[in-house]
């Protein structure tokens, strides 16, 4: 019972800290499942994942009534994503978990590296554009184009090799991906990250699903934290500096990269 | 489109549901395992039939061919992603 509790807590935070800062709680919720639990990296990778596709259908089905989900370009991407989380998640069941461990803080590194370094433009949220939107906040229509999107390919890949073996969505990949790469205003390009992951974790989850790793239970707890703490993200939003927040969540992935590294030696 | 947002919710919230009879059943010793499973493997599935009703809203509805392969391509993919290794 108490590793339910643990659970709901656990993904009730990363889901609100993801929700803040636009990027999913994946990141955060394995390696927390790791410490606090005690579990296995793929079962807690499995759970990640799994939480990642209910969230994502949720929030995708709000993004595309208000229009800012570009659901062409994001199943186009799609394609090699999902190859690379099937890819990624058939390794991951291979490797050793110290090794995994190992790996995942190495990219913890990474992914606070480029949370500092920041998640990218605003694209070209003016002007003439095949595509559009209507941004509520500046109430009026913002015209856009899509770029590079041969670039967009190979990175996208990538992003679905370390969703599979992570158990992350990979929206802090896919986002500078989306915003920088293929020039997207910002909007447009959370919100398409925020359907493009569901189908990677889709991809992948299957794979962990099928070798016995997810825990039904766990998963449904695990679920009920997310869209608690997914609302609660919601209503702080407007209230927090995004900024201070970046730092202090890149200071705490930074503290358990460091964790996951001693405990993989 | 507002029919595929829709659909997303319903999948969604079925899967949950049947998720969360197991769960209560776990929690009365009764052994149900195998209902949480499906509702596991129902919300995992989601997606893919999400891009099937893609496929048929481009094709029928909004008459593109182009948009209606690379959806039914990314259904494929998490189909086969099943049922290859049933």
């Amino acid at each position: 019972m108490v590793d339910y509790v643990y659970i709901f807590l656990i993904t009730s935070i990363s889901s609100s800290l993801g929700a803040l800062l636009g990027i999913g709680g994946g990141i955060l919720m394995v390696p927390l499942f790791v410490l606090f639990l005690g579990l296995e990296i793929q079962k807690a990778v499995a759970i990640s994942l799994f939480t990642i596709i209910g969230m994502s259908m949720l929030v995708s089905s709000k993004h595309i009534k208000s229009g800012a989900l570009n659901l062409p370009l994001g199943f186009t991407l799609e394609l090699s994503t999902a190859l690379g989380a099937i890819v990624g998640s058939f390794v991951a069941l291979s490797l050793n978990h110290r090794v995994l461990s190992l790996l995942f803080s190495v990219f913890l590194l990474f992914v606070v590296y480029l949370m500092l370094k920041g998640r990218g433009g605003e694209g070209k949220a003016s002007g003439g554009g095949r595509y559009s939107y209507f941004d509520e906040k500046l109430n009026r229509k913002i015209f856009y184009d899509i770029e590079n999107l041969h670039f967009a390919y190979p990175i996208s890949f990538v992003a679905g090799v370390s969703s599979g073996m992570f158990g992350i969505g990979g929206g802090v990949l896919k986002v500078p991906i989306l915003a920088k790469v293929c020039k997207l205003p910002m909007k447009v390009a959370t919100a398409t990250s925020s359907f493009m992951i569901g189908i990677t974790a889709s991809a992948s989850a299957y794979v962990y699903f099928r070798h016995g790793n997810l825990n039904p239970f766990f998963a449904f707890v695990s679920l009920i934290g997310a869209l608690v703490g997914s609302k609660v993200g919601i209503y702080f939003h407007a209230r927090m500096r995004n900024e201070d927040l970046k730092k202090i969540f890149a200071f705490v992935l930074l503290l358990i990269a460091l964790d996951m590294f001693l405990r993989s030696i | 489109m507002s029919t595929y947002s829709k659909l997303l919710k319903a999948l969604f919230f079925i899967s949950f549901a049947i998720l969360g009879a197991g769960f209560v059943c776990h929690l009365l010793h009764l052994s149900c395992i195998s209902i949480s499973r499906m509702g596991a493997f129902s919300l995992i599935f989601s997606p893919a039939i999400g891009f099937l009703y893609l496929t048929l809203y481009y094709f029928f509805k909004e008459k593109n061919k182009k948009l209606s392969f690379l959806s039914f391509l990314v259904f494929l993919i998490l189909f086969l992603n099943v049922m290859l290794q049933r």
